[in-house]
């Protein structure tokens, strides 16, 4: 595309002055998810790393979107070193060939990590879970289980999910009394996806739907639903931060997610990079994020440096981890678009 | 009108001076905007990948059709040389993903197989039984006939999927299953919100234009003023100043129940209802303005002497003043319903999971699952409604101004 | 005549009624962002500065404010130096294709804005521009480009090209012409026109977001990630300063495009 090209140039010769601002040498560029999440882990991990390596890092924002990897790779314009995205899209990105396969002495920590954990393009930068969550000062009896987020009758009152296929179908089939480890053998086949749905009719009606987590945790202070599905690292945090008394029913089976860092294709330091994933790769290194924030690791040995009160708020602890299951990533990479698209449908009924 | 008379040589020669003046902003448009939105919509009939796909499986399934069951032994033959091939030049998750959108489910079994026929060693093997093997997605002729039909350098399969329909399995057209029919909804549901959006707009703007036009000067510039200031300040900060205000702890809420209305706060955010209050609350001055800039033309006397001859108000305001007013009124509508298609901020932030309009959608699938073909679709059928609209209103004012003289 | 009292009573109402639905947001939120709570409730537990301390001195909000600055004057006269020229050539010029012409740059204007945006994205990306403030500022001149040329259009509309000629029979030199007739005559529609331009780019948000990533964030992408995210005062804040921002160079552009003979 000549045009394009001709753009290209155009900011290449202007780069120097209105581009984005200059790396200083040596240093990596890490895109994390930002606000909290950027400030624990600078410092819990990219300070600690700094101070022993030297080697500087700029801890970017983003928005986890493999499109955007997609396009700086194939303009060969790459800014980040590494990335922390999520296990579907990193799925997709390490066929496309955007991530790079991740040094030997990494991957050969595999048998210390949990399913999902460790890809081969990715080293879980933190693990998360959609739990059920009520609000402590308002049911003194809470539910104990997803059947009894079901159950109206014993708990009246709305219900918050998340508007998505992504969770919710799979929160349905825990409801339906299916264990967190068989929900993608049952979500595999047509039958199950009509099992999910079947189920989610029954609540459709008292449920509200939320997009963003902030709505969704409002809804649950004010009163609006008496309970909901929630990221736990967002409920700890309210909890820790604004007084809340969020209680996380983990005991009711949960799912949870990893997100992993990659080693973007064309990055600009990648020496650095593989500095940064070997240091990470170290329990101890590692351990320096959930002791500051309510997300876990994929690595075992890491809750060895962790106290009872840290490990207690991380779905991927040794106390609750028997209680979960992952989700299933190639799964969602393959039928994310149709499931979704049929959530729509059936939502909009 | 007079035909166009062709300009003499040497007038257009005078000319130059002016094409070099207006040359650089046609180019920088034609780059920046025009360009990019040609190639985006191309997406959505473009069907390189499939074409260079499977030359080979293709030409093995001529002849062939899904009635049959699954292909014959050569057609898996030229699926191992060309998913071999496609591995070769990194062109494979691409050509896993153009197929799991039509038939969803099958991306890692061509993935895997793609992987497999780059390196396997095929010497007195079974072909269609080591294929097979790969996975289930091979035990579906539904993908064996995507390859084998999909064969063109454009599709239509984008365009139909978001006019729920799609070909089967001999190439006629089929409405898409209920469970995964879904963008005729999104459509309608568009078309919905963007009319009474419109419709409350000019229900809003009369009484506002009539009273501006018959106040005194100064009265009617603070009003114009004050009809002006919200269009002067962003979309975004109006969405947000609507949230604040409706939300469960906001003034709105907190009135009502102070004035003893409501005892619980109402969910009044996150609902058709704010979205279209929002709404109307944006494009409403677009409404008031071309309404009172024709009203401003229309003598007074015209209805005082209606009025005079006996005619009671609502009459003589339907059969003398309302004609006049169309052509604002339509221009006004035509304004507001057609921003209204495109809203994307406002019903996002503001909406709830039910209120989202086709912009939403070609963001979904822009982001969410990297399909830039249906997201393409799915902007040339709201950029088709635009047009239609446009045409429809510039022949509506052409019949009303018409009729007027 | 009682009953036409009583009608044009009831229009009055009913356009106050309207006049403060239309106002009552951009009013609401000024208490908002006075509040000394982090709650953005009504009425709040007492008045403070601090929402306005925190944007003004937040190295997220001030980085933003300055790319917002940098991407706003960048695009600003890009459009301007682009329309003015070509307003000209369509005012005066006589050529054939000059309506189409309009039609062509007037594009964006009826352009969705998530089109424009998610088709920049796939075009920017392979021109390399993403994540630069120059992509953004280049798309913000497409955008405004058109605004910028119907202003000083408008501007131009009947002026009298007999005027320049009258100059140079008079025995002035072309540049002197332009310089003492057709500038002083133009300059006001520019100036408005790019008044109306900055705001444009100021406000802008969907091509924001698909064009920049943290570190070239504007103003408007701040507020909308943090409306995902929590709904603080200081977003209330940001959005007064943005309020007060493009109402003070909106009514400079409205003063600047009255006619002189009024």
């Amino acid at each position: 595309m000549l045009t394009a090209r001709w753009l290209h140039k155009f900011a290449l010769l202007s780069a120097a002055n209105l581009g984005s601002a200059a790396y200083a040498e040596g240093a990596i560029t890490l895109a994390g998810w930002g606000g909290t999440w950027n400030e624990a882990y600078k410092t819990g991990i990219t300070d600690p790393f700094t101070e022993k390596t030297g080697i500087s890092v700029v801890l970017d924002e983003w928005d986890g979107s493999l499109a955007r990897v997609r396009a700086m790779v194939e303009a060969g314009a790459v800014s980040y070193d590494l990335v922390s995205i999520e296990a579907p899209q990193l799925e997709m990105g390490c066929d496309e060939g955007l991530f790079l396969p991740l040094p030997a002495s990494v991957t050969a920590q595999a048998p210390h990590y949990l399913p999902g954990t460790l890809h081969d393009c990715g080293i879980a930068s933190d693990t998360w879970a959609t739990v059920l969550v009520y609000d402590g000062t308002k049911l003194t009896n809470g539910p104990k289980s997803w059947a009894d987020f079901w159950d109206v009758k014993a708990f009246p009152g709305k219900r918050g999910l998340g508007g998505q296929a992504l969770y919710t179908l799979e929160n349905a089939l825990l409801a339906d009394g299916v264990a967190p480890s068989d929900i993608y053998t049952v979500l595999a086949t047509p039958e199950g996806v009509d099992r999910a749905f079947a189920k989610l009719d029954e609540i459709k009606p008292h449920v509200v739907w939320w997009s963003s987590s902030s709505t969704a945790l409002q809804n649950l202070d004010a009163g609006e639903v008496v309970m909901t599905d929630m990221y736990n690292g967002r409920v700890t945090f309210d909890n820790e931060n604004n007084g809340k008394d969020y209680r996380i029913v983990w005991e009711a089976g949960f799912l949870y997610g990893t997100d992993l860092w990659a080693l973007v294709a064309d990055a600009p330091n990648p020496e650095g990079a593989a500095a940064f994933l070997e240091f990470f790769a170290v329990p101890e290194n590692q351990a320096g994020f959930p002791r500051l924030y309510g997300y876990g690791t994929g690595d075992a040995r890491v809750y060895d440096h962790l106290t009872e009160a840290q490990r207690s708020r991380l779905p991927t602890s040794p106390d609750v981890i028997g209680y979960g299951a992952s989700y299933n990533d190639a799964f969602w990479a393959e039928n994310l678009e149709s499931l979704e698209q049929r959530f729509k449908v059936w939502q909009s009924q | 009108m007079r035909p166009p008379q062709p300009l003499r040589p040497s007038a257009l020669r005078g000319q130059v001076p002016y094409l070099l003046m207006l040359a650089p902003l046609v180019m920088f448009v034609l780059v920046t905007v025009v360009v990019p939105v040609a190639l985006f919509l191309f997406r959505a009939i473009d069907n390189r990948e499939l074409q260079a796909g499977f030359p080979q499986t293709a030409a093995a399934l001529s002849g062939w059709s899904q009635a049959q069951g699954l292909p014959p032994e050569p057609a898996f033959a030229a699926l191992i040389f060309d998913l071999a091939k496609a591995q070769e030049e990194g062109r494979a998750a691409a050509l896993a993903a153009r197929l799991n959108q039509a038939v969803p489910g099958s991306r890692s079994t061509v993935i895997k197989t793609a992987k497999w026929a780059a390196t396997a060693d095929l010497q007195g093997a079974s072909l269609r039984e080591d294929v097979l093997d790969q996975g289930k997605a091979w035990h579906n002729p539904a993908l064996w006939s995507v390859i084998a039909h999909e064969t063109g350098r454009f599709t239509s399969y984008y365009i139909l999927t978001t006019l729920d329909l799609k070909r089967g399995p001999e190439g006629q057209l089929q409405r898409l299953p209920a469970e995964e029919a879904l963008f005729l909804t999104i459509l309608a549901r568009t078309l919905a919100i963007s009319l009474s959006v419109t419709a409350i707009c000019a229900l809003l703007a009369l009484p506002v234009a009539h009273v501006i036009t018959a106040a005194r000067p100064r009265m009617a510039t603070l009003l114009l003023a004050m009809v002006l200031l919200p269009l002067w300040t962003s979309l975004l900060v109006r969405t947000v100043a609507w949230i604040i205000l409706l939300q469960g702890e906001g003034p709105v809420n907190a009135t009502l129940q102070w004035l003893g209305a409501v005892t619980e706060p109402l969910r009044l955010v996150y609902t058709r209802g704010s979205l279209i209050v929002t709404m109307v609350q944006v494009l409403l001055p677009l409404m008031i303005l071309p309404v009172l800039a024709v009203l401003k033309r229309i003598p007074p006397e015209q209805m005082r002497a209606a009025r005079s001859l006996g005619a009671p108000w609502w009459m003589a305001w339907r059969r003398v003043q309302l004609p006049l007013l169309w052509p604002g009124l339509m221009t006004g509508a035509g304004l507001t319903f057609t921003f209204a298609l495109g809203y994307y901020i406002t019903p996002r932030l503001i909406g709830g999971e039910k209120d989202q309009m086709l912009s939403s959608f070609i963001v979904f699938y822009t982001d969410k699952t990297l399909n830039w073909g249906l997201a393409a679709a799915l902007s040339l059928q709201l950029l088709v409604i635009l047009a239609l609209v446009a045409g429809l209103l510039a022949g509506l004012h052409r019949l009303t101004t018409g009729r007027v003289r | 005549m009682r009953a036409e009292f009583w009608r044009i009573r009831i229009a009055r109402i009913l356009t106050g009624l309207v006049l403060a639905y239309l106002l009552a947001p951009l009013l609401v939120i000024l208490p908002m962002s006075l509040t000394s709570g982090s709650n953005l409730t009504l009425p709040g537990p007492g008045w403070s500065w601090r929402w306005y301390e925190l944007v003004l001195s937040d190295p997220r909000w001030l980085d933003a404010l300055g790319n917002s600055l940098i991407v706003g004057l960048g695009s600003t006269l890009l459009a301007v130096l682009l329309a003015t020229p070509a307003a000209v050539a369509l005012a005066w010029g006589k050529f054939p294709g000059r309506q189409f012409a309009l039609a062509l740059i007037a594009t964006p204007l009826v352009l969705p804005i998530v089109i424009l945006a998610v088709a920049s994205f796939s075009f920017y990306a392979s021109a390399g521009l993403l994540g630069s403030r120059l992509g953004l500022i280049l798309a913000h001149a497409g955008l405004s480009a058109p605004v910028v040329l119907i202003t000083i259009l408008a501007s131009l509309r009947g002026f009298d090209l007999g005027l320049m000629r009258a100059a140079a029979s008079l025995g002035a030199p072309p540049l002197t012409a332009f310089r003492r007739v057709l500038l002083p005559l133009v300059a006001p529609g520019v100036l408005a026109g790019a008044i109306i331009a900055f705001v444009i780019s100021f406000d802008e948000v969907v091509i924001a977001s698909y064009l920049t990533t943290a570190e070239q964030r504007t103003l408007p992408r701040v507020i909308f990630s943090g409306l995902r995210e929590s709904i603080s005062p200081a977003i209330a804040a940001a959005a007064v300063l943005l309020i007060l921002a493009s109402t003070l160079l909106l009514c400079l552009a409205a003063a600047l495009q009255r006619p002189k003979d009024r």
